[in-house]
């Protein structure tokens, strides 16, 4: 069974117990091997971690950096509003297409054309054969429309 | 320490060469972050140039309710972030780094490398807290100003981080 203590240990380890609860951890590590054994591994990982010598930045990093700032406040506005400017543009796609869109369908918002003409036009159904065919309409195809 | 806050005072009313000492004053620092993050040192030095550029332009929003240092921990633990989603970096071990201790047994420097590598393979949210805690000894208060989240999500990654190690270690280190 899993120690009740073992989900503490890595505060404890690390110094972020308050020191009740410390003191507690520290009086059960004398009775639980395991909780003990889980203590020696975050020792070894510790002494490990601190075995690589620091890496140096080399001499010239420093003015790379600031040549690198002093471009990009050179390269001026266009650099500050690209970020902003790349986003917009699939919005500015969007708006022209629904813009030219509507204006399309303005041009055409006031030609009129008679049903028959769509319907001749087309390849009609059955139900607009009979309705086109005849100029009065039976009760019988009234009946058939109803049911197709 | 009053040195640092003047140099700041003076980069964030747009004093490069005051901004340039603090880089001087913290690039290796965070060489060895980025390094520590991405295993990689062109990857590094890129995130480290990266990360002060960044730290320059956002100096403004800088509150002073961290310190300096936690503050620019923080922009290169994001840049390290993004610059590794965006790239591949490959993984690379700079044996050649490696602090030589006479006093060491051929056994005690395997299990050492062993150990360094399974902290390399962790994934990144895990890495970040062992390596802000164990390599730069930084407090749990400090490591969630730094990946800014609460004081128990950094608890819960480093205790996953370790549950992680010891079964990574299992076979190598004794009970």
């Amino acid at each position: 069974m899993k120690c009740k203590y073992s989900k503490l240990i890595s505060k404890y380890f690390d110094g972020e117990l308050d020191a009740s609860m410390d003191k507690e951890v520290f009086t059960h590590l004398y009775k639980c091997p395991e909780c003990r054994k889980q203590i020696e591994l975050l020792k070894t990982v510790k002494g490990s971690v601190r075995r690589y010598e620091p890496l140096k930045a080399d001499n010239n990093f420093t003015f790379r950096v600031l040549d690198e700032i002093e471009n990009s406040s050179t390269k001026g506005w266009y650099f500050s509003i690209k970020p902003l400017a790349l986003k917009l543009i699939p919005a500015l796609a969007m708006v022209l297409v629904v813009l030219s869109f509507i204006s399309f369908s303005g041009l055409n918002k006031d030609k009129t054309v008679s049903l028959e003409e769509v319907l001749l036009a087309s390849n009609y159904t059955s139900n607009e054969e009979i309705v086109l065919g005849n100029d009065n309409l039976s009760e019988y195809d009234v009946f058939r429309l109803t049911l197709n | 320490m009053s040195d640092e806050k003047q140099l700041l005072e003076q980069a964030q009313l747009g004093d490069k060469a005051a901004f340039g000492q603090l880089i001087d004053l913290h690039k290796d620092k965070v060489i060895n972050i980025a390094y520590k993050l991405s295993n990689n040192y062109e990857a590094a030095q890129d995130i480290a140039q990266e990360s002060f550029i960044k730290a320059y332009t956002k100096l403004s929003s800088f509150k002073k309710e961290a310190s300096f240092m936690t503050w620019l921990y923080r922009v290169t633990y994001n840049t390290a972030c993004n610059y590794l989603r965006k790239n591949k970096v490959k993984t690379l071990f700079l044996h050649e780094n490696i602090a030589l201790d006479p006093k060491e047994t051929p056994e005690e420097a395997e299990l050492k490398d062993i150990v360094n590598e399974a902290v390399e393979i962790l994934p990144l949210k895990l890495k970040a807290v062992v390596v802000l805690r164990d390599y730069e000894g930084l407090t749990y208060k400090e490591i969630a100003q730094v990946i800014k989240r609460p004081i128990g999500t950094v608890e819960s990654r480093l205790a996953r981080a370790r549950i992680k190690l010891k079964e990574l270690l299992a076979d190598y280190i004794k009970g």
